[in-house]
């Protein structure tokens, strides 16, 4: 005979409801965030779309799995969510046998779709300014985003890049310089 | 584009979101949360759902399962651990003032497990038996020396008082075990140890100090105070049980 008591019970149950609603703020937060970060690289809605859900649908599995296995809390949300998706849009490009992280700065990733639309608001200098971006490298993409679009200061995107603040100082001011060039 | 206008452009690309219905579709997906609306849901999400929902109910049973077959297991069995775990996540829920019994508890429990270990003889298991009973005893003695300490008398009186019976219990069934194994409990209690007793008692003698005695009672309040203050705490501890101090 073994006994389980009602109070284990009620702890294991009660767990996943607060789980959820953690991991739901988690997701209100850095859902526009992490679908932008991917839209700016991937330069499709459908493809952005899919890899931001599966971002979270990761994230949350890992969330649940690290609370409930060893009380474990992801200290830094945004870090592991960024670093889930720079992964799949690595697989996507890999899968897509599309090649997206190379050191040259003019590897076009642009879909054709996107393109044409691309094309027809050529004169909106947002429009080119988001064509020029997705033409960077992917340190530069990753450094231009975290600064400029997200607001992030040096350390935070030293962080999250993994560089020091300096390197991460002389990568913005390279990235800066390379999406100047990029626009004429 | 001069640099301020290309970061003034940049920042503009933070209108770049996505379409609001579709975020909270997926919200509601990945984390279950049911709402009183109705809508199609596309192949591919509910396949996201399937993958989510049926690893985390097979981990749910399983883990509910682990939790019930571990109740019985002693220190040594491979699910032991998971034992341990469930009683931490029950630690987690218990509040500050509740700790030191619910530490006690434990105890009693390690003390519960290395009897049944005697009891059936189970030789190898001995060692780790003891050895998680005395680790648990003297987590919980430290936690009754933390909640006594640096509180307001009455107080300490109260946390006393709920732990002296618990104490002596464990004593007691302490020396039991104990001398049918034929070894003496390591009765030279140091620190936090001796200071768990120490303090029970003294919070024991402050209580009965400060309400109004009978004859009978004032004795034992003196023969509590002896053993007291020649060291015998668990002595003292005892008699208080007893003694007409504990009606």
């Amino acid at each position: 005979m073994f006994r389980i008591s009602i109070f284990e019970i009620r702890i294991y149950l009660n767990f996943m409801p607060d789980l959820r609603k953690e991991f739901g703020n988690i997701y209100d937060r850095y859902v526009d965030k992490i679908y932008r970060f991917v839209f700016l690289k991937v330069n499709s809605e459908e493809v952005a779309q899919d890899i931001t859900s599966e971002t979270f649908l990761k994230g949350w599995e890992r969330y649940s799995a690290d609370k409930q296995n060893s009380g474990n809390e992801i200290k830094n949300p945004r870090a592991f969510l960024y670093r889930i998706a720079r992964n799949l849009i690595v697989d996507h490009y890999r899968q897509k046998n599309r090649v997206q992280i190379v050191p040259a700065d003019d590897a076009r990733i642009v879909d054709p779709k996107i393109d044409l639309q691309g094309q027809a608001a050529r004169m909106s200098d947002l429009v080119r300014v988001k064509q020029a971006l997705s033409e960077l490298n992917d340190d530069y993409q990753n450094v231009i985003i975290w600064r400029y679009i997200e607001g992030l200061s040096v350390s935070e995107t030293a962080r999250l890049l993994g560089r020091t603040n300096e390197a991460t100082r002389v990568l913005t001011s390279r990235a800066l310089k390379a999406l100047r060039t990029k626009l004429g | 584009m001069r640099e301020e206008e290309l970061i003034h452009n940049l920042h503009q690309l933070r209108q770049i979101k996505p379409k609001k219905e579709w975020a909270g579709l997926v919200k509601e997906q990945i984390l279950g949360e049911q709402e009183s609306r109705s809508f199609i849901v596309p192949l591919r999400e509910i396949f996201r759902f399937r993958r989510i929902f049926a690893p985390a109910l097979t981990v749910s049973l399983v883990v509910i399962g682990l939790f019930g077959f571990s109740q019985r297991s002693l220190p040594g069995d491979i699910l032991y651990p998971v034992k341990k775990i469930s009683e931490r996540a029950q630690g987690i829920f218990v509040s500050k003032d509740k700790q030191p019994d619910f530490q006690l508890e434990l105890a009693k429990k390690r003390l519960e497990e290395l009897n049944r270990t005697v009891k059936e003889n189970q030789v190898k298991r001995l060692a780790p038996a003891m050895k998680e009973y005395e680790a648990t005893k003297k987590a919980a003695e430290k936690e009754v020396v933390a909640s006594i300490k640096n509180k307001p008398v009455k107080e300490a009186v109260k946390i006393a008082k709920k732990a002296a019976p618990v104490l002596n219990k464990i004593n007691k069934q302490e020396k039991e075990t104990y001398s049918v194994l034929g070894i003496e409990p390591d009765d030279e209690e140091t620190g936090e140890d001796a200071d768990a007793e120490k303090s029970v008692v003294e919070y024991l003698i402050k209580g009965a100090e400060a309400s109004s005695l009978s004859e009978q009672q004032s004795k034992d309040l003196a023969r509590i105070k002896n053993y007291y203050k020649i060291g015998d705490y668990e002595k003292a501890l005892e008699y208080y049980l007893t003694s007409s101090l504990n009606k």
